[in-house]
């Protein structure tokens, strides 16, 4: 129950501003301790027990990316684009360093399926394959302008 | 004397012997039993959503519309491997449930042979369309195979279905027959 209650918590106070599934995403992947796998969110912490915020903090992780994995390509094309734009980096300059560096694969819940897994890998290697492509054709409307 | 002390030394050799083999029943039983804890719900369905979504001509039709002709044919790349991937997973859990099946069934007299023998023939039609999906995949790429897919689908959950009814009647009639 009170996992119930954490989890509306997190859905409608801590991701409420949050405006796609992409960033939320994200955002709850880094609760998440990289050595141990372990999420903490100090606020849920203290408002519950430790154990019901990492409870869900996970299951509210591990849904969204089932969400995300079924999401259209279009639709992850137009979330990882208004994510880039977020970041206030030069958008071509983020989309680089996700080619080369993958971040994305950071964002993966521990108990998931590896079908999905390879499902949503592929389709942000493809987003973002896009969104080079479309910038690029921008660039160069811009320069013939 | 002597002749008496051989008997009852082949006689004591031959009740060593099968207390061993006694032994070694009840070790298998108890095995099995393991096995026998395992239920066809732990055997994954094939998902018709993650499919849907693999073989979506939507996200196809997107990229067209959207990407350079590499890009195009990368996609095709990307998603006939993930396609494979599928029919790979889907295909393997498909061997377990029906290695579980067989395992399951070995010892049991409930066995309905007609029942059987449909299971039999919708796992050969499964692997027949697989193969053929398989054949279609690589030659026609994901997004032309909808059809078949949603078939081979279809045979797949009447798989997982009749084994389902199958390994609960028997479990029902096990728990019938078991001594209280």
């Amino acid at each position: 129950m009170n996992v119930d209650a954490a989890i509306h918590d997190i859905m409608n106070r801590t991701l409420a501003g949050v405006s796609d599934d992409l960033s939320r995403l994200i955002c709850l992947a880094s609760t998440r301790d990289y050595n141990t796998g372990r999420y903490h969110h100090e606020g849920l912490a203290s408002h519950f027990t430790e154990e019901v915020a990492e409870s869900a903090l996970e299951t509210c992780h591990r849904k969204l990316f089932e969400q995300l994995t079924l999401n259209s390509l279009e639709d992850l094309v137009r979330q990882l684009e208004s994510y880039i734009t977020s970041t206030t980096a030069p958008p071509m300059m983020v989309v680089e360093a996700w080619e080369k560096l993958q971040p994305y694969r950071v964002t993966i819940p521990l108990e998931c399926d590896s079908l999905s897994v390879e499902v949503f890998f592929s389709n942000i290697k493809c987003a973002l394959a896009i969104l080079r492509s479309r910038r690029a054709r921008n660039l160069q409307g811009l320069q013939s302008a | 004397m002597n002749h008496l002390l051989i008997f009852l030394f082949v006689g004591l050799l031959f009740m060593v012997l099968l207390l061993l083999w006694a032994l070694k029943i009840n070790r298998t039983a108890s095995r099995n039993g393991e096995h026998g804890d395992l239920s066809v719900e732990e055997f994954e369905r094939p998902s018709l959503v993650l499919a849907d979504r693999i073989f979506s001509s939507q996200d196809w039709d997107f990229v067209r519309r959207e990407a350079s002709y590499e890009l195009q044919r990368e996609f095709q790349r990307e998603r006939k491997r993930v396609a494979l991937l599928w029919l790979k997973q889907t295909r393997r859990e498909a061997a377990r449930l029906m290695k579980f099946h067989r395992r399951t069934i070995r010892h049991n007299i409930d066995v309905n042979p007609s029942v059987e023998i449909r299971l039999a023939v919708n796992y050969l039609s499964f692997l027949f369309l697989c193969s053929v999906l398989q054949v279609l995949i690589r030659v026609r790429g994901p997004f032309r195979t909808r059809r078949i897919v949603g078939r081979a689908f279809g045979v797949a959950n009447e798989l997982w279905s009749v084994s389902e009814r199958l390994i609960s009647g028997l479990n029902a009639s096990g728990d019938r027959g078991a001594p209280s």
